[in-house]
């Protein structure tokens, strides 16, 4: 009788508590939904936030974007773990839900006081040149999903000498750095299948190519040099006259990041001392990609550019080509668009939806640019924003939760996620590794 | 006891010079209050919204890990291992130039950091010393502008 009479009244304790707490329902479990969800229980300490991931395990691109030999930055995801761990009646994880599927975003509209939207702006624009459709043509996302043991992704093949990268953005540097430094790799998150492959590649030269000139890479410079300081590999600058002419004159005129970057390239012009090993990375620019070429099995063979200063086409020799030239916009059904296809925004990340307030953080909000400071800064922001229309003194809202399991849709949680993890880390250990990922999920979803 | 303490503190201060890694740099040691007036340092922050913060901190304190402890909202994603900027101050005149001289991982990432001046600096890599007492740092204005290919949306 006793125990009963205390279980009801603090039964009755949390329900008066969150009487009075709004709930937000944030869209993606990468950086820009959970930094923003970090600063959103410091401002408005009562909030209750619903975190939905249509991927099986959360943390976006920090799990299945970030290379694994970028450990360091994973270290953000202490911060994340933090949310849930200490928030246990306010911060939930609805993995393996995907929002437009299995809840509409109306649902969310009407169960929620504030929607955020950071869901990533995910696929890949595609290379569309005759021959695309080659086999062992792939796109740089596609690949950085393959070594991140994204589920279902294909591997590559790694078994001819010549690889193409055509980019000038991180990706494709990540992807030089993955073929050309596998002995990084053994102890750290990346899978066995793809580190396997990875270290018996006989690639044996890349040439990374970008449309533009040297002074228009979107390179970050700790990825740049670092290709450079792979020892086992010459990685050196090809320019022409021109091109070096327009090197100089943009680093002169640059700023103090664009200085630094223009100089390490500078730092690494093709030289007799710089193409010492058998094994060499390339850039090339100026380089328009204009065909791909295939053999009777219908893989690549050779792709076609047009040398913007030579004016005149040139072929490369290629067994795979990884091309990464941009993303487009995902945009989920139901929300307003720009002419030209991005999320319609009031101001920096107010959505123009006047039925609910929902904003948008991240990449979905203004395109794949920036680095993860710049998303944590942009997080701070929308949170602010988030903080300051939030109602107080209401009924809390219900969520979704109750509709999850009327569907049936099995969702992973914040517990079930913490087991997964110390699973992952086990075998890791098993293997002298950090972590081994688990890259087929059915099992664990069909338990119940 | 007293001897263990004192081989883990000059472990701790070696340690700390060294980059990339993780032993002692949890922010454990920033939790320890000065043990007497010789080992304090006095630092001043200057929040986001302009307030300043007094904080007795004291020699060897990361000023990072130190803002974390008082509750200043300093990020630091990953953790003072040079792979962010997330933690970027602005170091007030004086004491920029007895700071050392960032290495090249700190330049690297300084490129990255929003809203960069010529006293920026990582304040994970900054540890108090006597020579840095009355220390201000500012944190930086978050920026509203995300767009990093400097396009600005219309108002409306």
């Amino acid at each position: 009788m006793f125990c009963r009479v205390v279980a009801t009244s603090s039964r009755y304790l949390t329900l008066s508590s969150a009487r009075n707490a709004p709930r937000v329902a944030v869209v993606g479990s990468g950086p820009a939904g959970l930094f923003t969800c970090a600063t959103l229980l410091r401002r408005v300490p009562s909030c209750v936030i619903d975190v939905f991931d249509a991927a099986p395990v959360p943390f976006g691109l920090v799990r299945y974007g970030v290379a694994p030999d970028h450990q360091e930055v994973k270290n953000c995801i202490h911060g994340f773990e933090k949310i849930f761990n200490d928030h246990p009646n306010q911060a939930n994880l609805f993995c393996n839900v995907n929002i437009g599927r299995d809840v509409k975003l109306q649902e969310l509209f009407d169960n929620y006081d504030a929607v955020l939207l950071a869901y990533g702006a995910h696929r890949p624009r595609r290379l569309k040149i005759p021959g695309y459709d080659a086999k062992n043509v792939i796109s740089g996302s596609d690949f950085v999903s393959w070594y991140n043991g994204v589920p279902d992704t294909q591997a590559p093949k790694l078994d001819g000498k010549n690889a193409v990268i055509i980019g000038n953005g991180n990706v494709a540097l990540d992807c030089a750095r993955m073929i050309s430094s596998s002995d990084n790799l053994q102890t750290t998150d990346i899978p066995k299948e793809p580190l396997e492959i990875l270290s018996k590649s006989q690639l044996s030269k890349i040439t990374i190519a970008g449309r533009r000139g040297p002074q228009n890479v979107s390179f970050t410079i700790k990825e740049l040099r670092e290709q450079f300081k792979v020892s086992t590999w010459s990685s050196f600058v090809s320019l022409r006259d021109s091109e070096l002419e327009d090197l100089q004159k943009a680093l002169a005129s640059g700023d103090r990041r664009k200085k630094r970057l223009f100089q390490v390239m500078l730092d690494n012009l093709a030289s007799p001392a710089k193409t010492r090993q058998t094994k060499e990375c390339n850039f090339v620019f100026n380089h328009v990609p204009v065909s791909v070429e295939k053999n009777n099995e219908n893989f690549v063979q050779s792709v076609r550019f047009n040398d913007q200063i030579a004016q005149k086409e040139v072929s490369y020799p290629c067994d795979l080509l990884i091309y990464s030239i941009g993303y487009e916009n995902i945009i989920l059904d139901g929300l307003p668009v720009n002419e030209n296809g991005s999320l319609k925004l009031l101001d920096e990340c107010r959505v123009d939806v006047s039925s609910a307030a929902v904003f948008a953080c991240g990449w979905c909000s203004h395109g794949p640019r920036g680095v993860i400071v710049d998303t944590q800064q942009q997080s701070v922001a929308v949170a602010q924003r988030i903080a300051e229309i939030l109602p107080s003194n209401l009924e809390t809202k219900p969520g979704v939760s109750s509709l999850l399991e009327s569907r049936g849709i099995r969702y992973i949680s914040w517990k079930e996620w913490c087991s997964i993890d110390e699973e992952e880390r086990r075998a890791g250990h098993e293997m002298g590794k950090i972590r081994e990922k688990i890259l087929h999920f059915e099992p664990i979803l069909s338990r119940k | 006891m007293r001897l263990m303490l004192a081989v883990r503190q000059r472990v701790c201060s070696s340690i700390r010079s060294i980059h990339r890694t993780n032993l002692f740099l949890s922010g454990d040691y920033e939790m320890q209050d000065p043990k007497s007036e010789e080992e304090v340092v006095n630092i001043t922050y200057v929040l986001r919204d302009g307030t300043e913060k007094r904080i007795r901190g004291k020699i060897g304190d990361n000023v990072m890990y130190l803002a974390h402890r008082h509750g200043i909202e300093l990020e630091g994603a990953c953790e003072a291992s040079l792979a962010c900027s997330t933690c970027h101050v602005y170091v007030d005149e004086p004491f920029v130039n007895r700071l050392k001289n960032p290495v090249e991982e700190e330049e690297d990432m300084l490129d990255m950091a929003p809203a960069l001046q010529p006293n920026s600096r990582l304040s994970c890599q900054i540890i108090l010393s006597k020579e840095l007492e009355g220390i201000k740092v500012t944190l930086p204005k978050i920026t509203r502008n995300f767009y990093c290919d400097g396009h600005v949306p219309k108002p409306h």
